[in-house]
Formats: structure tokens, sequence, C-alpha cells
């Protein structure tokens, strides 16, 4: 039982993670529309800036990582400016593509500019682990899932409130008709992007702790697609439900399934629940149902 | 993006030759590719084109899908593997004549998209490319784990090579007539369906399925049918490809090899078979030619910086493309010759 | 206007491509062997991707070695042409950059990662270049007859796993159990089933294996199925960031638990990221010396260094696997100089006479990078031997040398 207790709980906790990468995905497709192959990319390059920040230049947690998350705000509104703005009217299939050579570009440019070695994250806190009624939990992965939720809370407060929030929802629902009332579709954009590229320098700072920082950290990138599938691609709480849901069926399935199946079983397990949430929900748990269907 | 056939007669839709011309110049890049190439290339381009045919097999196929169908796949790499794996193990297991275990593994990746094809009733779009995704994990993963199936750790299954008299895959030149007799074949097989019903039928629910349902078309049906002849044909790259290098590993159908085969087809231009494999030449000599013209314009660089440097530009030249010319190499193929056309009055 | 340039400017791009795509064809007279003037070597490369760290210390050593080389002027006066071409692992390019080798007059190929080891095996054989991938690859390139022109010419997985597991029943007895964590790419699965083999044949226990597959994020649960083993040693076989996350794993769930590791994963990469403290005291097998312990090789590189003026190579420093770079380099540099003998110095050296010299290689030990490398027609394993290291204050303190495990069950009889 407390085997159970345990991998429900670490299954959780790293849902959170999953879903922090999950999120600068799901604002750029509400926001622009765009299926964003490089926020794996995007991620290692915060990764790196911020660990430049922290170790190279020397600067405090409490300043470098809100530093980060400006400069990367930045990279993603100039990702929004010179590569997709170009774009704007072509199809999405080409936009998809820009994306593809964006994260090659970054992929390039990132060990021209910091090498090829594993750099690390100087840690915050010095103990390691929390130990609560039999439970361990990894310091970072609690003080993450903290993070998540309060970015959450922010999101919503953002989108059901802010003026601009709510112009990015109308544009997230129906493109033309938010232009021809006026909304400027320019702005919600690079919103998004920026709003993409400052979570990325979050998720950057994460990862980059629990793995160290490398360039091979693009493969973050290939564990976004499940988790938004199976909480929709424009539902911010769906991603974090869907991290969750990945994060739990990844860690059950490691803890009792593999020897039968065959080893390694926890990786696909996520993806076979996708495949019958795809049948059963097209729309993901948590995704606006078109009636499209024929 | 134009993805269409803009035919207004019946008797266009479908004539093999549109115009005169059109007889002699097919002729013509016959003749290029059978005789002139295999006797004048060196065994360095022989290999090279090698590799362009393969993959302009395997983008051919999901251009079928995608181009035409209006359906999307990121799992054409799995479907490959499943070909390469079923005609390996038949031959090298089951001692089947190639003849048989080609047919049969194109059967088997045909089969087994399906299942991923099914999504696509529920599904459109992006959610589908999640779906397929799927595909390409799960495929993966069998590989690396059942080894009762792959026979190992590695996987390997070695390809035995064709020889029939001097035909003989052992050489480049082998090789490549391999490759581009049976892309030959498919362009051939792709083009005819795209005269027929089926293949009006796919291009009429990718552009409004609820309309084809009126008009007696099920879209369920054509889907499917896409799906299938899609991914036999990525089987059919993935035998190629094991004939090519002589044996496959679980290392080789990767998502990358997935993402490439939908580069090939949006940079050729998409519903389009000349566009597939300008787009696979394309893909596939990109990273040749910018190595190639580092050195060339003076830049002599260290390798680890020089590696980094390529595949940033790699991206770049990709993105200036899309920017340039977003109908993709066809599109620019067509300006051209219109360009020469008009000529002296092009503007 | 806008839509006029960018038209001009595609029309360019597109004519450019051609032109050298057609321009080329003329000039690639393959020269088939070399007389007299340099000798080239291709490295397909693999400085991106899974391996990268691979990647940049065998190409980095193998480029600075001959540099060297060439400057005190080659092998028996004859110079020899690195040339690397990146493959980002991938088989494709790998296929393509092995035919540029040919078409340069490569007399023998080096291979960085089992799966493009594992495709350029019948294209070697094919176009009868020989191709060497010490430290990794697959069991049956043992047999020099069945696979001509591949040469492990090192310990393979298997190997690294059989000699580590000898190492640690030499110190601690036979009345061990040993568990394995394996990573699911069949790398990491050959060198448990190497674990396994070697505690029943050396009398120990095998406690079991645990998988992590090849894209988990978190580890936390073969952790704990590692820790659940109840295992007297843990060996793993793990890389990057999934190393990491399983070395502070079981620094945090079971401190006391010696860890052992194959040659991937005792760099300094897995010490910046699991933390020094955390990696005192654990060990791992590497089939070259280390350039810490500054065998003959690395100290006439620092020479060379020294006397030409030029920067040490900081990657000599910072990537432990530059080792494995020497081993490569210095069996390339021994092959070479058995072709001669072979040819003579002024002959011309063909992949054949590589493949003949390769097989004639006896005892060589690399200028101290390497344990003995014999190979023969039949056995091309050159040798199983790997050295134990133990991390002790922050560096790497050798505690076996040149061990060699018992055999594993599935591999090519080649006496």
């Amino acid at each position: 039982m407390s085997e159970f207790t345990q991998l429900m709980v670490s299954g959780v906790f790293t849902g959170m993670l999953y879903a922090l990468l999950a999120l600068g995905f799901v604002v750029v497709v509400k926001g622009s529309g765009v299926i964003n192959f490089s926020q794996g990319e995007v991620v290692v390059l915060g990764a790196f800036v911020v660990s430049w920040l922290l170790t190279d230049v020397g600067v405090p947690f409490w300043l470098g990582v809100p530093a980060t998350v400006v400069v990367m705000m930045v990279v993603g509104a100039g990702i929004e400016r010179f590569a997709l703005r170009p774009l704007q009217n072509e199809s999405m299939l080409a936009l998809v593509m820009a994306t593809i050579a964006l994260g090659s570009i970054i992929r390039g440019l990132v060990p021209m500019i910091w090498g090829d070695g594993l750099r690390s994250i100087p840690s915050l806190i010095d103990q390691r682990r929390y130990e609560w009624f039999g439970i361990s939990i990894p310091t970072i992965t609690f003080w993450s899932a903290v993070m998540v939720l309060i970015l959450l809370g922010a999101f919503g407060f953002f989108f059901s409130r802010s003026r601009l929030g709510l112009a990015m929802q109308a544009v997230s629902d129906d493109r033309v008709a938010a232009q021809s009332l006026g909304i400027n579709i320019r702005l919600v954009n690079a919103v998004s992007w920026a709003m993409a590229g400052g979570i990325a320098a979050l998720a950057g700072y994460v990862w980059g702790s629990l793995l160290g920082v490398d360039s091979r950290l693009v493969v973050l990138g290939a564990l976004i697609f499940p988790v938004v599938i199976l909480g929709g691609l424009e539902s911010i709480v769906g991603a974090v439900i869907g991290g969750i849901a990945v994060g739990l069926v990844e860690s059950l399935s490691a803890g009792y399934l593999n020897d039968d199946l065959g080893a390694g079983f926890s990786t696909v397990a996520p993806l076979i629940m996708l495949l019958l949430v795809l049948f059963v929900r097209p729309y993901g748990l948590f995704g606006r149902p078109e009636i499209e269907r024929v | 993006m134009e993805t269409g056939r803009f035919h207004e007669k019946y008797a266009e839709e479908i004539a093999v030759y549109g115009t005169p011309y059109r007889r002699i110049w097919i002729l013509a890049v016959l003749a290029v590719t059978f005789v002139v190439v295999p006797l004048v290339a060196s065994p360095y381009w022989l290999v090279v084109l090698t590799l362009v045919g393969i993959a302009a097999v395997g983008a051919t196929g999901l251009n079928v899908l995608v181009g035409y169908a209006g359906q999307i796949s990121l799992g054409h790499a799995a479907f490959a593997a499943v070909g390469a794996y079923t005609s390996g193990l038949l031959v090298s297991r089951a001692d089947a004549p190639f003849w048989v275990a080609i047919p049969t593994a194109m059967v088997a990746a045909g089969v087994f998209s399906l299942i991923f094809g099914l999504a696509s009733l529920r599904v459109k779009g992006l959610y589908l490319a999640i779906a397929t995704l799927a595909a390409q994990y799960i495929v993966q993963w069998i590989l690396s784990s059942w080894t009762w199936i792959t026979g190992g750790f590695q996987g390997i299954v070695i390809f035995e090579p064709i020889e029939i008299g001097p035909f003989d895959t052992t050489t480049p030149t082998g090789k490549y007539l391999l490759v581009f007799i049976t892309l030959a074949v498919v362009v051939m097989f792709v083009e005819n369906l795209m005269r027929s019903r089926s293949g009006r039928a796919m291009i009429a629910v990718r552009d409004q399925d609820i309309a084809a349902a009126g008009s007696a078309v099920s879209p369920l049906r054509y889907k499917l049918l896409a799906f299938f002849i899609s991914s036999a044909i990525a089987g059919l790259s993935g035998v190629l490809y094991g004939y090519n290098a002589g044996l496959v590993s679980t290392e080789v159908f990767t998502l990358a090899l997935s993402v490439q085969y939908l580069a090939m087809i949006l940079v050729g231009g998409l519903g389009s078979i000349p566009g597939s494999i300008l787009g696979a030449a394309f893909i596939t000599m990109l990273p040749i030619w910018l190595r190639d013209l580092l050195p060339a314009v003076g830049i002599e660089l260290s390798a680890s910086v020089e590696v980094h440097l390529l595949t940033m530009l790699f991206g770049v030249a990709i993105l200036l493309f899309l920017v340039l010319e977003p109908r993709g190499l066809y599109g620019l193929f067509r300006n051209i010759k219109d360009y020469f056309r008009m000529w002296p009055f092009s503007y | 206007m806008k839509r006029k340039i960018a038209k001009s400017v595609s029309l360019a791009l597109g004519l450019a491509l051609l032109a050298t795509a057609c321009g080329d064809d003329g000039g690639g007279e393959s020269s088939e062997g070399s007389s007299g003037e340099d000798i080239v070597i291709g490295v397909a490369g693999a400085r991106v991707g899974p391996i990268a760290n691979v990647g940049e210390g065998v190409g980095e050593a193998v480029n600075d070695w001959f540099e060297m080389v060439n400057a005190n002027g080659g092998i028996n006066g004859r110079k020899v042409k690195i040339e690397e071409i990146e493959t980002k692992y991938e088989v494709p390019p790998a296929l393509e950059a092995f035919a540029r080798f040919q078409q340069s007059g490569a007399v023998m190929v080096a291979v960085e990662g089992t799966a493009l080891s594992d495709a350029l095996t019948p294209v070697s054989e094919q176009s009868k270049i020989p191709i060497i991938f010490p430290g990794q690859g697959n069991l049956d390139t043992l047999d020099g007859e069945a696979f001509p022109y591949a040469f492990p010419a090192g310990p393979l997985y298997a190997h690294q796993a059989t000699a580590t597991v000898q190492q640690q029943v030499d110190e601690l007895g036979s009345d061990i159990s040993i568990g394995c964590v394996a990573w699911e790419p069949p790398p990491g699965r050959e060198y448990c089933e190497g674990v396994k083999n070697a505690t029943e044949s050396l009398g120990a226990e095998f406690a079991g294996e645990v998988v992590i597959p090849a894209a988990a994020a978190d580890v936390d649960a073969q952790v704990r199925g590692a820790v659940a083993l109840d295992a007297d040693v843990v060996l793993h076989a793990a890389i990057f960031g999934q190393a990491v996350l399983l070395l502070k794993g079981l620094c945090d769930q079971a401190p006391d638990l010696p860890v052992g590791a194959w040659h991937w994963a005792i760099t300094q990469n897995e010490i910046n990221g699991a933390g020094a403290e955390c990696m005192e005291g654990k060990f791992g097998a590497s089939m070259s010396t280390l350039p810490s312990d500054e065998p003959e090789a690395v100290q006439m590189l620092r020479d060379y260094w020294e006397e030409s003026g030029s920067d040490p190579n900081p990657v000599l420093e910072e990537n432990s696997l530059y080792g494995n770079g020497l081993y490569i380099a210095t069996v390339i540099e021994e092959g070479i100089r058995q072709a001669l003998e072979i040819v003579g110095d002024d002959g011309e050296v063909t992949g054949e006479v590589m493949k003949q010299a390769l097989e004639s290689i006896d005892g060589y030990e690399g200028y101290g990078v390497a344990c003995p490398i014999t190979m023969s027609e039949k056995d091309h394993s050159g040798n199983r031997a790997v050295n134990i290291y133990e991390i002790r204050d922050g560096s790497w303190d050798r505690i076996g040398d040149c061990v060699t495990g018992p055999p594993v069950s599935n591999e090519p009889d080649v006496s």
C-alpha cells in the first residue's frame, strides 16, 4: 500500500513537471494557433541562459531566474516577429515547418555559444528530498509543482480578467471573427510567444536542475505531446491535468507492469492511453469539442 | 498552399500526357535516370542519389496521405519499420523469396497503419498528428523490447542482396537501379491513382468531407484507403532502406525520420509528385551542400564549431525558403519554367 | 517589388543548388588506395545527438593526435589525413559519409555509435574498407570470418559488464549479489545481459534487472526498483540525464550502496550533474587509460602543444572520453604502421591491406592508453579488458588494471 501511495505521489509531482513543459506549448496554440515543434529547443535555450547567469555571471537566484524569464520573453517575441510573422498568411503546415527549422537553428546555436559540455545549475536548497508520512519527494520537484500551481492561478486570472487575456481567448475561439472585431492579432501572437518563452525559462531552470544542462535536453520536447493530447491542445487546466495523468500512468506502470509486458512499457503506456482517449474523447479530456466529425 | 489539380474536363483529368511535349519530357527523364546517370555518375553520387530515391519513395507515399487526402502523419518512419522488418524477417527466417516478402511487407505496413488511421475518423488535423506520433513510439518500443520478434537487443535483421544475372544490389549501381525502378513504379502508381475515382475521392474528402459524403463518397472508406496506400509505400521505402544498407536495426526508424519525410513534402510542394522527389533531394542534399560550401567560400572551422554551424544553417535555409517560396520547390520550378516560357516578356 | 526580389532570390538559390548537384559529378574520380601520398582515414562523427559527449571526446582526440603525428613527420614519413564527417547519429548521413570517405580514398573508417557501426558493417564489406568502433558495437562482429571488415578492436558493452563483475568478485568475494539497471536501447540491455552472465559463471548472485525507458524523464520508480533488488552492488548502463537522475536518486535513497557504471557514465558529466559528493566512491569501467592518469600518449600531446606553442585542447581536461579517442587514434596509427610494414613505406595502402594490417596487431598498448590489443583473421575483438576507476576526492583512482571477465554466453567462439 505504501508503495502504491509513493508511486501515486511521485507520479503526480512528476506530472506537474511535464505540465510545465506543456504550458508553453499550449499558450502558443491558444494565442497564435501554431503547433510549435521547437518548444523543446526553447526550453534548452532557457536552461542554458539560466545556468550561464547563475554560474558564469554569478547572479544570485532571486535575480537570475526572473532575468532569464525576461530574456526568454524577448526571445519568444523575437521568434514570432522574425520567423513566423512573415509567414502569417501561409498554411498551417508552413508554420509547423518553420518551427521545425527554428528548432534546428537553436540546436546549432546553443553549443556554439556555450560549448558541448554538461553544465549544472546551483541548487537553492541544500536539502534534496522532503520526507512526509513515509513518502519522499525531491525538493526541486516539490517547489516546481508549487510554481506550476501559481502559474496556473496567474494564467487563470489573466485569461478571464485582463483585457489582453480575453482578447487571446477570443482569438483562439475564432481568429477571423476576432480580427473583424478589431483585436490586434499581431499583438496577441507576440504576447503568446513571449509567454511561451517565459514559461520555457522556468521549465529550463527546473529540468536543468534535475538533469543537468546539455544540448541533449531537447528530447524533452517529445514529452509534450502525450500531455497535450490528453489535456487538449488549447486548455491550460488540461495541460496540468494531462501532465498529472501522464506522470501517474508512467509511475504506476513502471512500478507494476514492466516485467510482464516487456521492459520500458512505462514509456508507451501513456501513449496507449492517448489512443484510447482519442477514440473516446477525440478533443482531449478538456479540449473544446468541435462538431466537425463526419 | 496550393495543393490541387485544376482540370476542367474529364478528358484532361484522365490524360496521361497533358501536352505532346510531356511525352518527350517523360522519356527524357527516364533516359537520364536509367541510362545516363548509371553510366556517368561516380559511385559517390550514386550512393547519394540512392539515398534521395529511398527518401523520395517515402515522401511520395506520405504525399498521398497529406497532400491528396488531407490527413497528417508523424508516424511514417514507424510504418517504414514495419515494412522493413516484415520483409527482412520473412526472407531471413522463413526463406521467402524477395518477390513474396516485399508485397507482404507492404500489406503489413498498410494494415498496421489502419489502427492509427481509424483515429482519423474521429479526429482531424493536429490531433491526428499526435495519434500517429504514438505509432512512432509504440513501434520503437516493440522493436527494442520484444526481442523474440527482432532476434536480439540490437534488432539486427540482415537483408540478403538480390542478385539476378548482372543485376546485383551489393554494388552502388545495383542499389541505385533497384531504388529508382521502384520509385518509377511508385510514381506511376500514384499518378494513376490520382487519375482514378479513388484519387479524386480522396481530394474531395480533403477539400470538404461533408460535401463529399453528400456526393456518395464515403470519407471513412477513402481516408482509410489513403492511410493504407500511403503506409504501404512507406513500408516499401523501409524495405529499400534495408537493401541499401544491407541490414536494419532498432535505432534506424526514428521520429527524426518521420519529421524529415514531412519536411520533404512541405519543402517540395504538397500534393505534387515531382515536389516529393525534389523535396527528398533538397532535404537529403542540403546538409551535404552546406558542408561543401563552407570550405569553397574559404571558411575553415574546427570540426566542433562547423558541426553546430551546419545544424544552424540547415534551419536558416529552410526558414528562408519558406518565407521566399512558400509554394515549395515545385512552385519554384514552375515559376522558373513560366519565366522562360514568357521570355522576353516575363515580368 | 518585394515579391519580385523574393522570386529572383529563390530562383538563384534553386539554380545554385542544381549547379552544385551536377557540378561535382565530374570531379568524383575515386582514387583506390594511396601510394607515397597522404593516407586518408574517415571518422563518422557523432558530435550531435544522443552520444554527443562520446562524439566530442573521440573527434577531438583523433584530430589532435594526427595533427601531432603529422607535425612530427608522419608515420614512417607518410602523413595521415583525418576526414571527419558529422552523422548526427543517423544512418542515411552515415552511408553518405562512408561513400564520401571512399571517394577521398580512405583506407579505414572510425565509427562512433552502435547504430552506425551496425549500419556500416555490410557496406564496409562490399567496399572492402575496414571500419573500427572500439568500445561499442554488437557481439557478432567479434568473428572476423563472419564480418571480415568490422573491427570492434576493444571491449564491447557486455565485456565492460563482465570485467566489472569480475573486479567486484575479486574484491568482495563471490558471495555477493549484483543488480543491474539497464538503459532500454540495445547497448544498455547488452550490458545487463553481460552482468547476468558473469554473475552466473563466477558463482555470484544476479539480483535482477531494472529497465529505464529510452525517453523517461523521471526515474524515481526505477531508483526504487534498484533499491528493492536488495543487491550488494548495483551496476548501471544509463547515459546523460538519466544517469544523473539515477545516481542522484540512489545517493538519496541508498547512500551506502556501491554503484558502478559502464564507460559512458563515469565522466565529468555525471560529476557535474549529480554532484561530487554523491559521486564519491562510485566506480566504472573504461576501455582506455583516463587522461588524468597522464599516460605516455597524453604526455606526448602536451609536449607537442608546448613545443608548437599552441593551447592545450580543453576537451582533454573536460571530457574523460577523450581517452577513448586516444585509444582509437593509436589503434589507427598502429594499423597504418603495420600496413606500411606490409607494402613498404612508399607502397600503396588499400582497405584490404589495412584489414590485413589490423589483423597483425599483436600486444599493442597504444602509448599506455590501451590494454594489450591483439587481433587475428578470426578474432577481431582486440581485447576484452577494461580499467576500473573509482572516484575519490573528486578524481579518478584506478582500482583495477586491464581486468577481463568471463566470456559472455552469446558471443561467437573466435579462439
